[in-house]
């Protein structure tokens, strides 16, 4: 496995996280407005 | 799940869940338009970063984007929570699989000649990043024209149906509209109909 594929594989899960973040945000926000 | 592919049926299921809603013309409007803004968003999102995603968890991620925002979405507005139910019906199918390509708006299942499309063998031949500027530009017009027009024809059908409903349960007193499922009854006659045609003779 070259350096190449696993800096790939890393920057993928790395924007998985925030893709995951991204909805918790969507959430907390939605909620906060609502109240 | 096996997914219809032609836009009319797919609009026939996105339409089901307005079955259930107690909405007059201007209120059936208003929900289908959240869900075609959604479904824009949405198809723009995953068009872009789709090739950002580890490959195994595109399709979770797409599930757990749909389940955030129709959460989201039913607390910050009166829709009704299956509302997110029209979007996935209307998503196109296997938009997430990594070989998807733009493809044809198909009304009424018909078939559209592959001939018509030049770039495709193109494509094949050279790989996707490869093809020339101009001819990716209008790849990607040609996807985003498509999702468009579906946006659109959604848009428009659930307005024709409210508005048809209106008009016949106020004004001519058909029994069949005051339910909607009386409309859904007509529409699948009318379905049924449209699909056992008989044959036009050939001239």
């Amino acid at each position: 496995m070259n350096i190449k594929k696993i800096m790939t594989t890393a920057a993928k899960y790395m924007f998985l996280a925030f893709f995951l973040g991204l909805l918790v945000a969507i959430l907390c926000v939605a909620q906060r407005l609502r109240n | 799940m096996k997914l219809p592919e032609s836009l009319f049926s797919r609009m026939l299921l996105a339409y089901l869940p307005f079955m259930i809603y107690p909405y007059g013309f201007f209120r059936a409007g208003v929900a289908a338009l959240w869900i075609v803004l959604f479904l824009w968003i949405t198809v723009a999102f995953f068009w872009f970063t789709r090739r950002l995603f580890p490959d195994r968890s595109l399709k979770c991620a797409f599930l757990l984007w749909l389940i955030v925002w129709a959460q989201a979405v039913w607390t910050l507005t009166k829709l009704p929570p299956y509302w997110i139910a029209s979007v996935f019906f209307l998503a196109p199918v296997s938009f997430l699989e990594d070989t998807a390509k733009a493809g044809h708006v198909r009304v009424f299942s018909r078939e559209v000649p592959r001939s018509q499309y030049p770039s495709i063998g193109a494509e094949r031949k050279l790989g996707r990043s490869q093809l020339p500027f101009g001819k990716r530009m209008k790849k990607l017009g040609r996807y985003f024209f498509e999702r468009a027009l579906t946006g659109i024809g959604f848009a428009g059908f659930v307005m024709l149906l409210a508005f048809v409903r209106e008009i016949a349960e106020k004004h001519l007193n058909l029994h069949a509209f005051e339910q909607p499922a009386g409309m859904l009854f007509l529409i699948a006659a009318v379905a049924f109909l449209w699909k056992n045609q008989p044959y036009r003779r050939r001239r």
